[in-house]
């Protein structure tokens, strides 16, 4: 595997090269949380590089590559092992001929790539938490593997189809054990309105061992409405691993004051095993958005989750988000 | 008491002015220039300002709610036409006028035309002898810059998107590129119709010799129509505005600037 992601690099460098420009964001954050863990008594405050991508695309045709590479840093990062370099796409987009007319940019996705589903390949960090399903850890925005993705003519949604290894893209690497198949739809049948439904099936290791294989399912069902200055989201998730059933739900609103200046709200709910009670969790966020200049915008983000279990404590913070673009 | 009143009369001009931002397609930009120029002459209330970019920033420019109008030198992607509905826009192209390219020789180039599989290989470097397309003497390649609309349209219509040869002089204007191919023999360039002088030999293409009737009845390969993208049908000063483009005085604007007449 490490063998097809070198020649995907190489394809980007060597065919790429002259039309492919560098580009992308750092986000530089300082956090301050209450406790998250019993053992941890005192209030923490940091800064931190949450996200640096560097990104490239060639403009090569019918094949184009693209890759970007992933730098983090680690809570209170001194040391240089403190911080993270990841591949995070390394995805080589062959477009179809002859059939554009019906599916319009058809093509083949091969490689390290987005994730098409529910809300994953959509959110674009409107509040600096991450979607609803990556937050819950229950998927990867991107994964290793191949994919076929066509627009619906007239601009009427799109999607896709993809094959995966099913580990993300910190660790792709797995061997004949969990792949997972995603079929992804969104109908946009008025401008504003967009509804979507996504399916995950896969087969995971169970226990210690990796010769019994348990089921791990997720779907999604998503309405999205904008009309304006207005943006709401609505977004149901179900889980099931093994014999654990979970649910969850989002609820998203953004309201754009001027052009510059948003005022932003979400509602989480998840559960990870209905069968089980006082088990779910909540989550409330609200935040303000301010695009200083096409580069830089800033987010202030308050951040509270709460437990269904009265023994826990909730856990909040506050977050000031500085995203750099080039 | 006389200069509150003309503060007044100021500030109510400000408040009550109409505005309208138009962005994109630097191809579009001088009639969108001169017909906002021609407008506001005519209408004092109204507040138009006209800006480039590239046809991609004006149409992204659209999707955000940044710009009234977006200028294009190619009609939305589909890609840009899902994101615009997802985001609650939905455009409506109006058709302002036509791009037509000609193809341009020296005057003593006995050629009279060239085919469009000619062009591709003169453009691309796998030509570089005129004696192959039934002239004499090395070819000059002489092209408009990267960052115009024109090479944008040329590159797609006669080159489909191939690259140019590194040996291409790259100018930055059509009559930079109409001087260079009037004084140099084995020149060959291209240029907006409105450009064509005497001093340079427009080719037929594909047997068919660029004009505005040949652009307009789609006969002539080498030509695009220019759109002004709204979000749904115009309404206010986005109305009176696109109305204005296309009647007469607008059209004559166009035909100033270049372009072909729609109507």
């Amino acid at each position: 595997m490490k063998y097809i992601l070198s020649v995907l690099l190489l394809g980007l460098m060597v065919f790429g090269y002259a039309e492919a420009p560098i580009y992308g964001y750092f986000w530089t954050r300082y956090t301050f949380e209450t406790p998250t863990t019993p053992e941890v008594e005192e209030n923490e405050h940091y800064f931190s590089i949450e996200r640096g991508y560097i990104r490239w695309k060639t403009k090569t045709s019918p094949v184009s590559f693209s890759g970007t590479v992933d730098i983090t840093s680690k809570k209170n990062a001194t040391a240089s092992t403190d911080w993270q370099i990841r591949l995070k796409y390394a995805q080589a987009d062959w477009t179809l001929p002859g059939i554009g007319e019906y599916l319009p940019d058809a093509k083949l996705m091969l490689g390290l790539q987005k994730v098409y589903f529910g809300i994953v390949d959509l959110w674009e960090y409107a509040v600096i938490e991450k979607n609803l399903e990556e937050t819950e850890k229950k998927m990867n925005s991107a994964e290793l593997g191949v994919g076929f993705h066509s627009l619906l003519p007239g601009g009427y949604g799109e999607f896709s189809v993809q094959a995966f290894n099913g580990n993300g893209y910190s660790n792709v690497v797995e061997v004949n054990t969990n792949k997972a198949l995603v079929g992804n739809m969104s109908i946009i049948p008025l401008p504003g309105v967009m509804l979507k439904g996504s399916y995950w099936m896969a087969e995971q290791p169970g226990g210690d061992t990796v010769i019994t294989q348990v089921t791990q399912d997720r779907y999604v069902g998503l309405l999205q409405f904008t009309y304006g200055p207005v943006t709401l989201i609505g977004e149901y998730l179900g889980t099931k691993d093994d014999e654990t059933n979970g649910m969850g739900y989002m609820g998203f609103a953004e309201l754009a004051v001027t052009k510059v200046i948003s005022i932003l709200g979400r509602y989480d709910y998840y559960d990870s095993d209905t069968d089980v009670d006082n088990n779910g969790h909540n989550r409330i966020i609200g935040g303000l958005n301010w695009d200083v200049s096409d580069h830089l915008l800033t987010q202030i983000n308050y951040q509270i989750k709460t437990f269904e279990d009265d023994e826990r404590d909730s856990e909040d913070m506050i977050m000031v988000q500085f995203k750099v673009s080039y | 008491m006389k200069n509150i009143i003309t503060l007044l009369l100021l500030l109510s001009v400000g408040l009550f002015a109409q505005k309208l931002t138009i962005q994109g397609s630097t191809t579009v930009l001088p009639i969108a220039q001169a017909a906002a120029e021609a407008y506001m002459d005519n209408n004092p209330d109204a507040d138009i300002t006209v800006r480039g970019g590239g046809s991609g920033t004006g149409i992204a420019a659209l999707i955000d709610g940044a710009t009234d109008i977006a200028d294009a030198s190619r009609p939305m992607k589909d890609k840009e036409i899902k994101t615009a509905r997802e985001k609650g826009v939905n455009p409506v192209a109006h058709v302002v006028a036509r791009d037509g390219i000609a193809v341009v020789v020296h005057p003593d180039n006995p050629i009279n035309g060239i085919s469009i599989e000619d062009i591709k290989a003169i453009y691309t470097g796998e030509i570089n002898r005129w004696d192959k397309v039934g002239g004499k003497g090395t070819i000059v390649v002489v092209s408009r810059d990267a960052a115009s609309g024109t090479f944008e349209a040329f590159n797609e219509l006669a080159l489909n998107n191939a690259k140019l040869t590194d040996a291409a002089l790259m100018l930055a204007s059509n009559l930079e590129i109409a001087r260079t191919v009037a004084q140099t023999p084995g020149a060959i360039g291209y240029i907006g119709l409105g450009y064509l002088t005497d001093e340079v030999k427009a080719l037929k293409v594909e047997g068919i010799m660029p004009s505005e009737a040949t652009v307009n009845d789609d006969s002539y390969l080498l030509a695009r129509p220019l759109f002004m993208y709204t979000n749904g049908n115009p309404k206010g000063l986005a109305k009176g505005f696109i109305n204005f483009i296309m009647s007469s005085a607008g059209q004559t604007i166009v035909k100033e600037a270049g372009f072909v007449p729609v109507k």
